[in-house]
């Protein structure tokens, strides 16, 4: 069971609270509309503004903003893989350092099921919390042999009431902030790309189906950060750090 | 020594040799059970063999020394007369009792004594001013019929002597030229030896021997024989030899005296008596110098041992001293505060870390507690600050159907609280709701406060640990560095542990030294028994053989104890009552059947008179086939003394005038005198006066 869950009780989770998570998510990293996502059957009739897809890429973007160690952990790994989006080494350093340092003060991790062999949880009640309120639209796309595709279409309305979260909500401000740490470096990368960096912790791995998801540990973390920065991670933690 | 063309020797017939083994049975079985342990019959027995034990008599008497005649010859510077006289003295003497009478002292009587006494011994005692113009000396002298002469010269300050057969006054020069001599001396010394070769083997006498101290000799005394001129005693007394019987004091060195009166007595076995009396003085003188020196030795070793087994104490002591200053040390060093306060402390900083380490996991806890409720917490306001962000964002389609509500729903859900969409009890954020999670967010974070502070109050309690046990351990630290300066003091320092070690050396060594000394002691003791055990042999050897002289001398003894009574009564010492001589020549004299030494005798006619019948016996004996080896020559200067009465010196003449009558064809008495009364003492034809007016020459 996971540490920060107080007498190993998993807390409620609030439907709102993902939405909004989500909501942001989604306003993040969906795409101007295409003529290609036009002709899909499940287009929807009402406007939109942008598009999200698939539901998968959601998740694992959502397990990135729910696990800021495998967060700063993964952002390492792309400065040592040479992912142009992580070469400068400071700025990895600096990140990193903050997500380390905003994590000893209130830990974020909120952890997530597993189903089969990665991170996902039913977000059912999300698209209807959002559709009830014509903020995203959801539909699936039949694809023949191949599973059904989810496509999620995001409405101006659903846009303005993210700005107005992260105006009026710190905690949606927050969510954003690291939202847009994750689209500056995992932005570039495609869906499987991201999959592949997580599934190739052992703990992600061994964890079994619809039990939650371990989080990595601050020994982990410290371990990836000075192989690659040679420096140990408390030293950075003297620097003063702020990223937006 | 020139080659000898006539000798005599006293040979062996006769003799009765012992038998060694005989006599070493006989030593043997005297000895104590003790002893013969000790002693081997082998040692007894090289010891007897070694001793010549032929016991040699001869069938014929000693021969008879007579002097015939003597001449000197010399120029003599008188008193006064610066031209020198010739002297030319001429003496003819006869058998019997021959008197020098001249009246007057210093006229030369003793010289003339002392004249034949250097003819026949070789021995110069002539006074100076008399022997500086003597220049040749004839002595005519005869053993039995063998006439002799001998002759001596003293020209150009040169001694030369010489011994012929026959008579002669030819000068010694041309008896060494005619080659005709018995021996032919130059110097003191060759002519003494060659007299003393002469002597004692025509007279049969031989060497007896004893041990004088000798500072020049390696240790320390030396042995020393009869002369002749030893022997020489017993046919002269001179002036005022009543004191003494045969030598003076001064010439009794090794008990010569006795060794006169054997040979001349003729005892049996002298030769081997003697031997193994000089064996035994030397013997014990060794064994003495040996119990000195190992005494001494042992003095000094037990002194030395004595002196180690101090410093031995004293090394041991400050051993002793030393273990215990460093027993003192240590007890004071573990009885002391220091050490009490370090394991107090170390017994607290234990206690401290323990607690600290409890604290540090409680604090672990907290953190633990904080981070999930404060994430709880701020889950709940994340939460709580979204619904009622969203409580403005109204639902205005229906998520299943996709229908727009209508009023009609809206207005419901507002009055009723009834879902718009569903028409049930609408479950959305209600005041009451947000109020219970505000107030459960609230509750963690006061949780989280509280947490807060007992993770504060820990830390504090951990950091104030932390320093009482950095305080405790500096202590101990400090407490230490005392302790170490105080446990240097404790334990022994290097130099202590060098002091030990020296000191144990010390031991070791001076153990050692004190063991040697031991066995040197014991090495000793070996030698001392080796004397005393030769010193036993040689005294049972001579025991036995005294035994056996005893047996032997028997017949003598007899016969010298019927003479000397006779001849005592001859001469008036009839007060002595026994005279007896023991194996080894000792006299025994009984006065009034009282045993009584010669000195012991107070008055001086007395002694003369026993001398004079000892004398005597011993000339009488000599005369005797197979007894004694006097030559029968005695020579008397000035017999009696300024102290004898008149009468006494009538009736010594009167004696002598005897002695003469009944002895005079067997002995010869030369007496050189002063006293008138002496006229009387013999025959008027052998009374001679001087040749120089009042002078002898």
């Amino acid at each position: 069971m996971a540490q920060q869950h107080v007498s190993g009780i998993v807390p409620h989770r609030y439907v709102e609270v993902d939405a909004a998570r989500l909501l942001l998510v989604l306003t993040k990293f969906a795409h101007e509309i295409g003529e290609e996502t036009r002709s899909l059957d499940c287009f929807p009739q009402r406007q939109v503004i942008a598009h999200f897809s698939p539901e998968y890429l959601l998740q694992k973007l959502d397990f990135l903003l729910r696990y800021p160690k495998y967060l700063a952990y993964e952002l390492i790994e792309l400065h040592r893989q040479g992912i142009p989006a992580a070469k400068d080494r400071n700025i990895i350093m600096d990140v990193v350092t903050l997500i380390y340092r905003e994590e000893e003060k209130v830990p974020r991790t909120q952890h997530f099921r597993k189903f089969w062999r990665g991170a996902y949880e039913r977000i059912d009640r999300v698209e209807a919390w959002w559709h009830s309120r014509e903020l995203v639209y959801t539909d699936c796309e039949r694809r023949g042999g191949s599973g059904p595709r989810k496509h999620f279409f995001l409405t101006q309305k659903g846009l303005d009431e993210a700005s107005r979260l992260t105006d009026q909500v710190p905690d949606a401000r927050w969510y954003a902030d690291r939202i847009s740490i994750i689209h500056r470096f995992f932005g570039g990368l495609k869906a499987s790309e991201i999959k592949e960096l997580q599934y190739q912790h052992q703990s992600y791995r061994q964890a079994q189906l619809d039990e939650m998801i371990p989080d990595l540990t601050q020994e982990e973390v410290e371990r990836i950060y000075f192989q690659v920065f040679e420096e140990p991670l408390e030293k950075t933690l003297e620097r003063e750090t702020t990223f937006r | 020594m020139s080659e000898k063309l006539h000798s005599v020797k006293c040979d062996v017939a006769g003799a009765t040799s012992l038998d060694v083994d005989a006599l070493t049975e006989k030593v043997l079985t005297s000895l104590s059970k003790k002893w013969r342990d000790r002693i081997s019959g082998q040692s007894i027995r090289k010891v007897v063999a070694g001793l010549d034990l032929a016991d040699r008599r001869s069938p014929n008497a000693t021969p008879r020394l007579l002097i015939r005649r003597l001449r000197f010859i010399g120029l003599k510077h008188l008193h006064g007369d610066p031209q020198p006289v010739e002297i030319d003295y001429d003496q003819s003497f006869m058998s019997g009792v021959n008197v020098v009478l001249i009246p007057d002292n210093l006229v030369g009587k003793s010289s003339i004594m002392k004249i034949i006494e250097f003819a026949l011994t070789g021995d110069n005692d002539i006074d100076k001013d008399v022997g500086a113009w003597i220049s040749d000396i004839w002595l005519h002298f005869s053993l039995d019929e063998r006439r002799h002469t001998v002759l001596l010269s003293t020209r150009q300050n040169a001694l030369r002597g010489a011994l012929v057969s026959g008579d002669t006054y030819i000068p010694i020069e041309e008896v060494v030229e005619r080659s005709s001599y018995l021996f032919n001396a130059s110097g003191v010394e060759q002519l003494q030896s060659e007299l003393q070769h002469f002597f004692f083997t025509n007279l049969g006498l031989t060497e007896l021997s004893w041990m004088q101290n000798d500072p020049s000799s390696p240790s320390g005394s030396a042995r020393r024989s009869t002369s002749w001129r030893t022997y020489y005693q017993a046919l002269a007394i001179e002036d005022l030899g009543d004191k003494y019987l045969i030598c003076d004091q001064e010439h009794n060195i090794g008990q010569q005296e006795i060794k006169i009166l054997s040979t001349f007595l003729g005892l049996s076995l002298a030769s081997p008596l003697n031997e193994l009396g000089v064996e035994k003085s030397r013997v014990e003188k060794e064994l003495k110098a040996e119990r000195q020196q190992l005494k001494e030795e042992t003095l000094k070793v037990e002194e030395e041992k004595a002196h180690l087994e101090a410093e031995r104490e004293d090394v041991i002591s400050r051993l002793a001293d030393l273990e215990r200053r460093q027993r003192e040390r240590r007890r004071l060093f573990y009885e002391c505060e220091p050490t009490l306060e370090i394991r107090r402390l170390q017994d607290e900083v234990v206690q401290k870390t323990t607690e600290k380490s409890a604290l540090e996991l409680d604090r672990e806890e907290y953190n633990l507690l904080i981070q999930q409720q404060r994430t709880q917490a701020r889950i709940t306001r994340e939460a709580i600050r979204l619904r009622l962000h969203f409580t403005g964002l109204d639902v205005t389609l229906c998520p299943n159907c996709d229908a727009t509500v209508d009023e009609e729903a809206i207005t419901k859900e507002a009055e009723k609280h009834h879902c718009r969409l569903c028409s049930k009890p609408a479950r959305g954020a209600t005041p009451e709701q947000i109020e219970a999670e505000e107030a459960l967010a609230e509750n963690l974070e006061a949780q989280v406060e509280r947490l807060e502070a007992e993770r504060t109050a820990t830390t504090a309690r951990i950091s104030r640990l932390q320093a009482e046990i950095e305080a405790a351990s500096e202590m101990i630290d400090s407490l230490k560095t005392e302790i170490d300066a105080g446990m240097v003091q404790a334990w022994p320092t290097p130099e202590e542990e060098a002091e030990r070690e020296s000191l144990n050396r010390q031991i070791g060594g001076l153990d050692a030294l004190i063991q040697s000394m031991s066995s040197r002691t014991e090495a000793k003791t070996t030698r001392e028994d080796q004397f005393e055990t030769q010193y036993k042999i040689v005294e049972g050897v001579r025991n036995a053989l005294e035994k056996e002289a005893e047996s032997r001398n028997k017949e003598l003894k007899r016969r010298l104890a019927d003479l000397t009574q006779e001849l005592v009564e001859l001469t008036g010492a009839d007060s002595i009552s026994d005279i007896e001589i023991t194996p080894m020549g000792t006299l025994k004299l009984k006065k009034n059947d009282t045993p009584v030494s010669f000195t012991q005798i107070m008055n001086q006619g007395e002694r003369l008179r026993l001398k004079l019948a000892l004398f005597l016996a011993m000339l009488q004996l000599g005369r005797e086939p197979g007894l004694g080896r006097h030559p029968g020559l005695l020579l008397i200067d000035q017999p009696g003394s300024a102290e004898m009465v008149p009468e006494d010196i009538q009736n010594l003449a009167s004696i002598f005038w005897n002695l003469d009558e009944r002895f005079g064809d067997r002995l010869q008495i030369l007496c050189f005198t002063a006293e008138e009364e002496f006229r009387h003492a013999t025959n008027p034809d052998k009374v001679h006066g001087p040749k120089a007016g009042k002078y002898a020459f």
